[in-house]
């Protein structure tokens, strides 16, 4: 399962940022995909990419609000966010798992060998405060002097658009080098910290800062595919904290906001079938079996 | 027989009707964001650089 999904996370990257005439174009993709979002955080200037980040546009329509409000037209962003609804209501932050590819970037730097730290447990709620604050809030009150918000989370904190955008467009076009100052250096730092960040600890953005992971989160106990708990198989062993990358305790919190259903609990961790994948509270997978051990065993197996 | 039958039944699994509803809600908002025509408006974002959103110029 592991391996399928790696091949997701492939497929899903190269889907999204499937423009690869874009050296030849010297500029972004801007045909009519780009109408569709894309599920994970996935910068919409970089050159490669197909679909628009849910995030940006979220912004922009919350920066100008204000503007089409005047004009007369009734732009509150309600397609991006039934879009991002949409995809939540089905996968929550399964996607973070399967088709995030700056999750997908950060989980190859974690193979970087290195020592490995644990991310501190209430850290997880500095990105529901960057939601709010730098992706809505923000951009919808802090305006200029002609009355135009900015995209704060974009233009102040992306390390997802520097390393797929800003990175890529300074290479390709060499006369915007001259344009770049303090606030490039400061998202450049911002990047660099996250970067070194992941190969020391599994997906810090993921966890701290990704505002899409934690609107994402908010589906947590609603989502239509979700990991289920079987209280009667558990032996409360503590396997499945081990191998979760997100720092999850699933069997004391299956309904955990932190979960990207990556089933690394269920197909590496928990030997007892006490975990599986439900569909709309349908079980789907390997709940019915006990993988290994003999129930004698499992009395014997408790920490 | 009867009681035996329905102690070997396994129990139903309900479904989560929270689930339909959130997706149906959201479906709703992706419709009204279609009838005020945002597509078109995503459209336009998504085609041009925003230089100053990705810390350039």
């Amino acid at each position: 399962m592991e391996l399928i999904r790696k091949w997701v996370q492939i497929v899903a990257g190269f889907l999204m940022n499937g423009y690869w005439l874009f050296p030849w174009s010297r500029n972004i993709y801007q045909g009519p995909l780009k109408v569709f979002c894309a599920p994970g955080l996935n910068c919409y200037s970089c050159p490669a990419a197909t679909t628009y980040c849910p995030i940006g546009s979220l912004q922009h329509f919350m920066a100008g609000l204000r503007f089409s409000l005047d004009a007369g037209q009734y732009y509150f962003g309600l397609y991006v966010v039934g879009s991002m609804g949409l995809l939540g209501g089905f996968f929550g932050r399964m996607i973070c798992g399967w088709a995030c590819p700056f999750g997908f970037f950060q989980e190859l730097l974690h193979k970087i060998p290195s020592p490995k730290f644990a991310i501190p447990s209430g850290l997880r709620y500095l990105k529901y405060a960057i939601l709010l604050l730098f992706v809505i809030l923000l951009p919808l009150l802090a305006l200029d002097e002609f009355g135009a918000g900015s995209p704060w989370f974009c233009k102040y904190l992306c390390p997802a658009g520097t390393v797929e955008a800003g990175l890529p467009l300074l290479l390709l076009r060499p006369e915007l080098r001259e344009t770049i100052g303090f606030l490039f250096y400061s998202k450049f730092a911002i990047m660099v910290a996250f970067i070194v960040w992941a190969v020391l600890a599994s997906r810090p953005f993921c966890r701290v800062a990704c505002p899409l992971g934690a609107f994402y989160a908010l589906f947590g106990r609603v989502r239509v595919v979700k990991l289920r708990l079987d209280p009667h198989r558990c032996t409360n062993c503590g396997a499945c904290h081990r191998v979760c990358p997100m720092g999850v305790k699933f069997n004391e919190s299956p309904d955990d906001t932190e979960c990207i259903a990556c089933l690394a609990c269920m197909e590496r961790g928990c030997q007892f079938g006490a975990i599986s994948l439900d569909l709309c509270g349908v079980p789907l997978g390997a709940s019915g079996t006990e993988k290994h051990l003999p129930a004698a065993d499992k009395r014997g197996c408790s920490g | 027989m009867q009681k035996q039958l329905q102690r070997g039944r396994k129990p139903p699994h309900p479904i989560r009707k929270a689930s339909l509803f959130t997706v149906l809600f959201f479906l709703g908002l992706f419709l009204a964001g279609i009838a005020l025509d945002e597509p078109a408006r995503v459209l336009e974002q998504a085609r041009q650089i925003c230089l100053s959103c990705i810390g350039i110029g």
